[in-house]
């Protein structure tokens, strides 16, 4: 059994959100996930601010940008500005290509952006390859 | 009156007598006649008088000698003497009537003396047609010293040819002598020493002398009047006119080439002939009224009056003229020389000036002319509707009163860019309305040129483009709401349809072969439903971002795009075993990522659809006016053209699915791009010998680069 890694899932679409539960929990790594469904609760959680008090901190973000209440950005850039959650790598996991929203997130910290594929394999093969190149290839510190 | 008797002595003097000799009647009476005749003549009078006694009767003394009186004081006077014998019972008696003639002789005298400074050759005959005068001028025209003339028969100045009838004429006018022109018409001739003929005229009158009636004639030379009519007629003939002159009973008297070439009547036909001849049959009982009244105030003068005036040709038919008309005096009375102008050519022009007037003056655009420095010239209908000024307004008026205050800079600079670019005739702008209103309208300026090509104003056609403005706008804001449409529609139906797609195919991936056969044919459908509709999406979402996203033009090396796209499709190309070949590319207008794709989609296309010979794609561009034509052409399947229409519309495929790849987009895509480059796409196909697709772009204006 490997070590426990935690997964922050910021996902409004419940869909989006058990597919990607689905295929890391498939996956080879022992992962726990928590979903947050909207900007403020991913806040909220990040900061462990009620009713996430006892929450422990993620390892690696998976953040959309197109959510309720506060956008994907706004969170992104509300971890980045936070000395002690800024070195937790965020994923931005979207299905925006536009060269706007890619632009933006890379200015604001965003440690990878990846657009959601088109069809289920290559959904599965993306959520590996992030899971993997986080967990497996790169040192964390 | 005196009477003298045998003895030659005066036996009577009356007053008259003495008053004309000056002496008293007593100094006279029984003296010898002689004393009262000149020196000269004395000796020889005594047998004068013997002669007439010998045969007494009543007669002119002198038998036509001049004859002379002598008075007292010494001197001399013309005098003319009646004899008459009187017998009384003392014998025979002559009586003697003498009549001073100084005065008659003086006035014979200044005649002779108005004859010889006469400035014409004149001379006169008595009734034996013998010249009894003649003055220098006569000797000067016929070659003769008068005394060669003086007492010989007029003849002798009359040519052969006419000396027999001559005689008969004379006396044809003495027996009805008036002053009047000899010859009736007829041209005269006189003949002179040298035996040479000599034009002339000649005026008679009859004249009474002691001698009888006599008849003075007056002789002029119109040798040089004649060459000066022949030298008339050569002008007129050669006059770039049709000309003709009538006279007096308005027949036609003269005529020139032009005039028998414009009424088809040889000279011949029309000399004698009235000019109504020539006059339309409606026109010709008014005519000699008209012909009248120019003779009654002959003067120089274009005829007609302003009325359109129409000649009649030898063919019946008529053409328009216009007659200036010249009165002419001439010895042989008044005529009238008419110039007459076919104006055919120029009515049909007017005609057709008029046409275009018209057309210009009901158009519902605007037509104005304006000078060189901007002042109005003509103001059309048209442009009173748009603008409200009437022509006798705005006429006279700066151009620049229809330009809004705000707009007048930028107008002058346009007007400047003009004047450099005459290619640059055609923009849009707005304009002032007489009541302060302003009105979008489309401009066109061309220059007026004159004759010799040289600009002398300006012409515009406004059109109220308000209403197209508006649907313009209208468009473009559908167009934008549409695109907007089609993108947000596209890009949010990718969302559930990843749901229905994933789920689907988890659901196969999970449960296949764990449920029924049915079961697995139904999940595959679903999928697969799902996932071609993702492809109809994405395909939109790319349809529509050709207008959405698009980038301005600007110049892009073809090649470089071209290889660009090769080296993206290398895997592709090498796996179909293709050859792509390219000239050398222009430079065009572009949005280079989409030209990219545009070579792209049709290169995939080739290779996509061809034949069983490896695929050979073949790139060319050719210069076509302010554009550049490419072709794509490959060695592939080819279409059957009755298709060709079909091909470039959004999802239309040619195949059944399944055979090809694809959701029909591709073309779509194509068309799109080069359409929003400003050119056309097109197919040239024959099934079963390959595809070549050609479309235009845009050429680099000059000075860009």
């Amino acid at each position: 059994m490997n070590d426990l890694v935690r997964i922050l899932l910021v996902e409004d679409n419940p869909g989006d959100a058990d597919l990607t539960r689905d295929t890391l929990e498939s996956g080879r790594l022992n992962a726990e996930i928590s979903l947050v469904i909207d900007g403020e609760q991913a806040v909220a959680y990040m900061s462990r601010k009620h009713p996430y008090e006892n929450v422990e901190r993620p390892d690696l973000v998976l953040l959309d940008l197109n959510l309720p209440k506060k956008n994907g950005q706004e969170v992104l850039a509300e971890i980045k500005r936070h000395v002690s959650l800024c070195s937790i790598p965020v994923v931005i996991l979207t299905s925006s290509d536009a060269e706007r929203d890619i632009v933006n997130s890379y200015q604001l910290g965003a440690n990878c952006y990846v657009t959601k594929p088109v069809g289920l394999d290559a959904y599965q093969a993306v959520v590996r390859a992030v899971e993997d190149f986080w967990f497996s290839v790169v040192k964390l510190p | 009156m005196l009477m003298i008797n045998r003895e030659r002595r005066m036996v009577l003097v009356n007053r008259a007598a003495e008053n004309l000799f000056g002496y008293g009647r007593d100094e006279l009476v029984g003296q010898p006649i002689e004393m009262l005749v000149p020196q000269r003549y004395r000796d020889s009078h005594p047998q004068h008088v013997q002669g007439f006694l010998s045969q007494p009767k009543a007669r002119a003394m002198g038998a036509g000698r001049e004859l002379f009186g002598q008075r007292k004081d010494g001197s001399e006077v013309p005098i003319e003497i009646g004899l008459n014998p009187i017998v009384t019972p003392d014998g025979l008696f002559t009586l003697a009537s003498i009549i001073d003639i100084t005065e008659r002789q003086r006035a014979q005298q200044r005649f002779r003396l108005v004859v010889e400074a006469a400035p014409n050759a004149m001379l006169m005959i008595d009734l034996q047609r013998r010249i009894n005068l003649v003055n220098r001028k006569t000797e000067d025209l016929f070659g003769y010293h008068r005394d060669e003339l003086l007492g010989h028969p007029i003849e002798m100045l009359v040519p052969q040819r006419y000396r027999e009838s001559h005689p008969v004429l004379v006396d044809g006018f003495l027996a009805q002598p008036k002053v009047r022109a000899m010859g009736a018409g007829r041209e005269l001739f006189g003949q002179r020493k040298d035996g040479t003929e000599v034009q002339i005229e000649i005026g008679l009158n009859p004249i009474e002398t002691a001698e009888g009636l006599c008849t003075l004639a007056s002789i002029i030379d119109v040798t040089e009047r004649k060459r000066a009519e022949q030298r008339f007629r050569l002008v007129v003939e050669a006059a770039p006119n049709a000309m003709l002159m009538i006279d007096g009973a308005r027949n036609i008297t003269l005529v020139n080439q032009r005039t028998e070439d414009l009424f088809g009547y040889d000279r011949n036909d029309l000399l004698g002939q009235p000019i109504e001849t020539l006059v339309p049959e409606r026109f010709r009982e008014r005519h000699p009224a008209f012909v009248q009244a120019f003779s009654a105030d002959p003067q120089a003068r274009p005829m007609g009056a302003g009325r359109e005036l129409f000649g009649r040709r030898r063919d019946g038919t008529e053409i328009p003229i216009e007659i200036g008309l010249n009165p002419i005096e001439t010895p042989e009375g008044a005529f009238t020389l008419a110039a007459i102008i076919d104006i055919s050519e120029r009515k049909r022009a007017e005609a057709a000036h008029e046409r275009l007037a018209a057309i210009v003056e009901y158009s519902e655009d605007a037509i104005i002319s304006k000078t060189p420095d901007g002042r109005i010239v003509s103001w059309n209908r048209g442009a009173e509707q748009l603008f409200g000024y009437g022509a006798e307004e705005a006429i006279g008026q700066p151009v620049f009163m229809l330009v809004p205050e705000r707009l007048v800079e930028e107008e002058q600079r346009l007007l400047d860019q003009i004047q450099r670019d005459e290619r640059l005739n055609h923009f849009e702008t707005i304009r002032r309305r007489k009541d302060g209103s302003e009105v979008d309208v489309s401009v066109r300026l061309s220059p007026i040129r004159n004759a010799a090509g040289d600009v002398i104003g300006e012409s515009a056609i406004m059109r109220d483009i308000t209403e197209l403005k508006r649907r313009d706008t209208e468009l473009q804001r559908s167009n934008a709401e549409l695109e907007q449409f089609a993108y947000v529609a596209s890009h949010d139906l990718q969302e559930p349809l990843r749901m229905v797609a994933n789920y689907t195919e988890l659901l196969a991936q999970r449960y296949r072969g764990k449920l029924d056969d049915k079961a697995d044919k139904y999940i595959h459908y679903a999928s697969d439903g799902a996932r071609r509709m993702q492809r109809l999406v994405a395909d939109l979402l790319a349809y529509s971002r050709v207008g959405s996203q698009g980038k301005p033009l600007v110049p892009v090396d073809a090649n470089a795009a071209l290889g660009g796209v090769l080296e993206s499709l290398q895997a592709l190309v090498r796996n179909a075993g293709a050859q792509v070949e390219f000239d050398a590319l222009p430079v065009v207008m572009a949005d280079e990522v989409q030209l990219r794709q545009l070579f792209q989609n049709l290169i995939s296309n080739a290779i996509k659809f061809r034949a069983e010979a490896a695929p050979r794609i073949v790139v060319k561009a050719a210069s076509a006016g302010d554009r550049w034509q490419f072709s794509v052409s490959d060695n592939g399947i080819g279409l059957d053209m009755q298709h060709a229409p079909r091909i470039f519309q959004m999802f239309q495929r040619l195949h059944e699915l399944g055979r090809y790849e694809g959701s029909g987009i591709g073309l779509a895509i194509a068309k799109r791009i080069v359409e929003r480059h400003g050119g056309s796409i097109g197919v040239d196909s024959q099934l079963g010998r390959g595809t070549t697709f050609f479309f235009s772009l845009k050429r680099v204006p000059k000075g860009e680069s």
